[in-house]
């Protein structure tokens, strides 16, 4: 009996802590891989890398499963926090001017809807389609220059409706052109009648 | 800037700062501000992208090195200055505020 116990305490229990420890690295790697597939595959490489780095820095065959663990059952709610910092959009200035412009168009949308709906008459006075109601950038003829002939239902055009961001970028040309005959680069002149 | 401050965000902008132009990975960021990782890279990623912080792989020969490439971290120039005046604000808002002098003629009204 006291030989099967010596032979237990002293050689098996030692041999399978041993050998149980051993496998302790490999399961810590195991859990930094399955931490990291809760990471949006976008980044989930980056994370293992960067996790996996930290496991190897660790000593210990034991502390490095503690790290492990610790990382594991963090992970969903750092995935949680990456997702939300790739999905947000930074404002900049062209974002808010694109929001400014949407908002403006959609007021003026809102506002010409509940005139006409109010009146029952299109703001400049002249009857056109219920189409050409919703439909920005029509515009109805000129029935004095353009008579349309009788029984066409093409009573309105598409009319050429410029949008503040052309004038704008016009306006930005107008301006480069301007700095460019300020720096003597352009002249106004034509070279011949110099 | 725009970027909500924490302790954690604090914490690690003030590792950055201590070192402005030295490169960071994020196990030694970790041990110095003492964030968890599950805090320090979701902090990180924020700070990167408001353009506060950069990083890149370290260029390492995995098997000759012995190790694993690192991800070095560092202040972006614009990320100095805004950590400093972060960092020097919130000094400010946690310093205790001087209480003001007794006026003396509350003094002899007791």
């Amino acid at each position: 009996m006291s030989v099967l116990v010596f032979l237990l305490t002293a050689v098996l229990v030692p041999m399978l802590v041993n050998e149980f420890t051993d496998w302790l690295p490999w399961l810590a790697e195991r859990l930094i891989w399955a931490a990291a597939r809760t990471l949006p595959s976008a980044v989930r490489l980056r994370y293992t890398d960067e996790w996996l780095g930290e496991l190897d820095a660790t000593p210990g065959k034991l502390s490095k499963l503690v790290v492990a663990v610790r990382i594991f059952v963090r992970a969903p709610a750092t995935a949680v926090i990456i997702s939300r910092v790739l999905s947000f959009k930074a404002i900049t200035g062209k974002s808010v001017f694109n929001m400014t412009e949407s908002a403006l168009r959609w007021l003026q949308m809102l506002g010409v809807i509940a005139w006409r709906l109010s009146t029952g008459k299109p703001l400049d006075g002249v009857p056109r389609s219920d189409a050409t109601w919703f439909t920005s950038g029509t515009k109805a003829l000129d029935r004095g220059a353009a008579p349309r002939p009788a029984g066409s239902l093409i009573a309105e055009i598409r009319g050429d409706v410029r949008g503040f961001r052309t004038e704008l970028r016009e306006l930005r040309a107008r301006r480069a052109l301007g700095r460019e005959v300020e720096r003597q680069i352009l002249t106004e002149q034509d070279p011949d009648e110099q | 800037m725009g970027l909500r401050m924490t302790l954690q965000t604090l914490a690690v902008l003030r590792v950055l700062l201590d070192d402005p132009l030295g490169e960071h990975y994020g196990l030694e960021i970790s041990k110095a501000a003492g964030l968890p990782s599950g805090s320090l890279y979701p902090t990180l990623a924020r700070l990167e992208r408001d353009g506060w912080v950069t990083s890149d792989w370290e260029q390492l020969d995995e098997h000759e090195a012995g190790r694993r490439r690192r991800r070095y971290y560092r202040l972006t120039p614009d990320g100095a200055v805004w950590a400093e005046q972060a960092l020097a604000a919130t000094t400010r808002q946690l310093s205790p505020k001087p209480i003001p002098a007794p006026r003396p003629g509350l003094a002899g009204a007791q």
